[in-house]
């Protein structure tokens, strides 16, 4: 049985530029705030829902599975089934994937899919020297073997690791995310101005939806405990200019790099969430569907050149549709990093590349900037990894609309080098 | 669709000894033996939403204490039935218009003979308290061997002094000889109840428990496994050196004339004698708490009689009869919409959301209402220290800008200024 799936609403946090220290959410405090709204202008009861899937990455101590703690905590009653997903940036989309998967095969009609990413709140982690010798302190039982124990600190082991650069490192290759892009660059030539001009429109399209309101129904304002309103994606600029870009220093490799912290993608806080409907649901409630998801593909590749995650999975997703890139009238692909982006798109235009890599005879179509990223991405919205994969499906459904497009591709790579890509149509 | 696995098969009794059907020859208590050999007391005063302890109830107690001294149960447990506490405080509605000290007097000193009687039983005594232990349930608390807490609610407190009284049950001396003089004096002198963790941190209380251990925690008294667990180390050695110090006159008069002169300057001593006497009580016999407990029956008889009291008495029975007539029947709201996030409407969400009520609140500007959450964040932590409640209040607490709770809410409050421009 194959049913179809609706995406019917949605909703995230504005995304909240990390500044060093935690910010004002925990990744279920943003959860919450995004998710109230939302169940809040349903028609049915937030209990109504089959489970719940949130795709998170760095899950903090006191909210571990922070699927069920945010369903509990939204009133969604104590009998909902809630779980987490976690495939790094994607795991908003696997989650959204997954509760798609649930409902075509008819074991859900309604479920409440999404990601959520408190960046700021990566924890710092002792190195493994420091919790040894805690270890040893905390299991000596005389007072002189807890002296001996204690002898052994040394001043390093105050000096924690910040989790969130381990984080970001590839585990494999021991490069970090940022390195990866500028390997991509490399391999298809991409320049730092061509990148800078990339991030800097990438910008002006964010500022501009927030100004012209585009964003509204999609950005609920996030309320802080101290009392401040979080109404807006606070890194978006809309001073951006290549020439301002082209002053930053590079931030992985320099001083010859080209990814800077300019164009790439912001380090962030932030929520998403998507309500997912069968038709057996849409008629119960009488809802008002954006957009079906007609399928979805996950491909992975070499951690090396983890950026290129989208044109695996896009390439797959679309020949199993008998279609090219020219027959997907918009496109969202995240902006890990400019230079990232543009290698997708020059990938499917090298020859070589095509017909070695994806086994492609002959062309595939391409890209235009015109109708990618149509309102800008994460180099201006930021990037709180667990939420992003979630936010461009959303963004989609809802930019499909406004514009009247009859289909629509996100996709994103993810760390650790897999991509996925989802395809949805309007109804 | 919520969970039904806890609503149906939550544990809804409390522990109350094994359920004989047996018909009890006293109307507010009720004797059973469990399996164990364990003798279980349970007060539940017909047509009474709370215990209190009043003459009827001693002397039926005084019944029950000679069975018990004839069956020489395992051990004796004493709890309430009542869902709100253990027993309320004593019932001063027998004393209202007294006016004959002897008379007081006399009364008092029977009721002393009950509760001496059970502090003198030779079988292990443990009172089982959840909810309220106030004055005189205090003081029957006090005259067992072991006071066990169970849950978050217990109270423990004497406020005898809130109507111009002291405590009259042989509580000034029990309390005294239990723990630090000084807390004791202040714990009477100022009225407040003391929580679970203060009550176990002064040594009121041997051990807190939940209602699913009460089974077990009594067993352990039977067996005389029961660690009476006194505060700890440091605590301990203050007690016995304050204890020490104290028992010498001279620091006590000190301390006594320090205590006098702070309660003077709360309220005046002619008008208000309560603290006074409660501190000359102490001065006197401090050093032979014997002596004290009988000492206590003339000072309390004395207060009884006493313009303050009877006043103070005539007020709290009048305001018990406000309380009544102001409980409406109406339930509270499931779902609250406020419009207008300024200083009323704001305060208005954020105490109906304290009190377990989902509230939406709109504003025209989201600026307001995120002031709102934030005045409500401040406050919070300070009706209560647990940050869960805090958080679960702050979740109920939903800003809406949109207005979108109006459809769904059961009461709508505006507290919108009205202005023309608006």
């Amino acid at each position: 049985m194959s049913r179809p799936v609706y995406i019917v609403d949605g909703a995230r946090t504005p995304f909240i530029k990390a500044r060093g220290r935690p910010g004002p959410f925990t990744p279920v405090d943003l959860a919450v705030q995004c998710g109230r709204p939302l169940l809040l202008r349903q028609p049915f009861a937030p209990s109504a829902f089959d489970q719940v899937i949130l795709g998170c990455v760095n899950v903090v101590a006191d909210e571990m599975n922070p699927a069920r703690v945010a369903a509990l905590r939204l009133g969604m009653g104590e009998a909902m089934v809630a779980f987490t997903v976690q495939i790094n940036c994607g795991s908003g989309m696997l989650s959204i994937d997954t509760a798609f998967r649930y409902i075509q095969q008819g074991t859900a009609d309604l479920i409440l899919a999404g990601g959520a990413e408190s960046l700021s709140h990566a924890p710092l982690v002792l190195s493994h020297d420091a919790t040894e010798w805690f270890a040893e302190l905390n299991s000596a039982r005389s007072p002189m073997a807890r002296a001996k124990a204690a002898m052994g600190f040394r001043p390093d082991f105050l000096s924690p690791v910040i989790g969130l650069e381990r984080g970001l490192t590839d585990p494999i290759t021991d490069l970090n995310m940022g390195q990866t892009a500028e390997i991509l660059a490399q391999m298809f030539d991409i320049s730092r101005h061509e990148a800078d001009v990339y991030a800097s429109e990438s910008q002006l399209r964010s500022a501009r939806a927030h100004t012209e309101g585009w964003f509204k129904g999609e950005l609920e304002p996030a309320f802080a405990p101290d009392g401040e309103l979080h109404d807006r994606d606070d890194g978006v600029r809309a001073d951006s200019s290549p020439d301002k870009l082209a002053k930053l220093k590079p931030a992985f490799e320099p001083p010859f790099g080209k990814v800077t912290a300019g164009n790439s993608s912001q380090i962030t806080d932030g929520a998403t969430w998507v309500v997912l409907a069968s038709e057996d649901a849409v008629k119960e409630h009488s809802l008002e569907p954006l957009a079906e998801i007609v399928d979805s593909r996950w491909a992975a590749l070499d951690p090396k050149i983890m950026g290129l995650g989208p044109v695996m999975s896009v390439t797959q997703l679309l020949r199993a549709h008998d279609m090219t890139l020219s027959d997907v009238p918009i496109w969202e692909i995240n902006e890990a990093f400019a230079a990232q982006v543009l290698a997708c798109l020059a990938a499917w235009q090298d020859d070589g590349f095509r017909r070695q890599v994806l086994g492609l005879e002959g062309d595939f179509g391409q890209i235009d900037r015109e109708r990618l990223n149509v309102d800008g991405g994460a180099i201006g919205m930021g990037h709180p990894v667990g939420a992003s994969g979630a936010r461009i499906v959303l963004h989609l459904a809802n930019a499909m609309k406004r514009l009247s497009q009859p289909r629509g591709v996100a996709t994103e790579c993810n760390g650790g080098a897999q991509g996925g890509a989802m395809l949805l149509q309007s109804v | 669709m919520t969970d039904t696995a806890w609503k149906n098969h939550e544990q809804r009794q409390i522990e109350l000894g094994p359920d004989t059907g047996a018909p009890d020859p006293w109307k507010a208590w009720r004797l059973t033996r469990d399996e164990d050999g364990i003798d279980w007391l349970i007060a539940d005063q017909p047509g009474a939403s709370a215990n209190t302890v009043s003459e009827e109830v001693l002397e039926e107690l005084d019944q029950i204490l000679a069975k018990v001294e004839q069956d020489a149960p395992k051990a004796l447990a004493i709890r309430s039935a009542k869902a709100g506490g253990f027993f309320a405080g004593a019932d001063v509605k027998a004393f209202v218009g007294a006016r004959d000290a002897h008379e007081v007097e006399q009364r008092m000193t029977r009721a002393h003979e009950v509760v001496d009687r059970l502090a003198k039983l030779s079988t292990p005594t443990v009172a089982v308290i959840h909810g309220y232990a106030l004055g005189g349930g205090l003081e029957i608390a006090l005259a067992c061997d072991h006071r066990i807490l169970v849950g978050d609610e217990a109270r423990l407190g004497f406020p005898e002094v809130q109507l111009g009284l002291h405590p009259g049950l042989g509580g000034t001396a029990r309390l005294l000889d239990l723990i630090d003089p000084l807390d004791a004096m202040q714990m009477m002198l100022t009225g407040k109840a003391k929580r679970p963790g203060e009550a176990k941190a002064i040594g009121l209380a041997d051990a807190l428990t939940e209602e699913r251990h009460v089974k077990a925690a009594v067993s352990a008294v039977a067996r005389g496994e029961f660690s009476s667990t006194k505060p700890g180390r440091l605590g301990r050695l203050r007690h016995q050196v304050t204890e020490r110090i104290l028992h010498a006159d001279l620091p006590r008069r000190a301390a006594a004339d320090r205590m006098r002169s702070q309660a003077a300057k709360q309220a005046p001593p002619q008008h208000y004698p309560a603290p006074g006497a409660l501190v000359d009580l102490w001065e006197r016999h401090g050093d032979d708490l014997k002596a004290m407990r009988k000492a206590e029956i003339a000072s309390f008889a004395h207060l009884m009689t006493t313009d303050a009291a009877q006043n103070l008495i005539r007020v709290f029975f009048l305001r018990e009869k406000m309380k009544r007539l102001t409980e409406v029947e109406a339930k509270a709201p499931r779902h609250l919409h406020v419009i207008g996030a300024g200083a009323m409407g704001g305060d208005i969400a954020a105490w109906a959301a304290w009190h377990g009520i989902k509230v939406t609140l709109a504003d025209l500007k989201p600026e307001i209402i995120a002031q709102a959450i934030g005045r409500a964040a401040t406050l919070y932590p300070k009706l209560g220290h647990d940050s869960a409640k805090t958080r679960d209040a702050l979740d109920r607490l939903i800003p809406d800008p949109d207005g979108q709770g109006v459809r769904h809410a059961d009461l709508i409050i505006e507290a919108a200024p009205e202005r023309l421009d608006l």
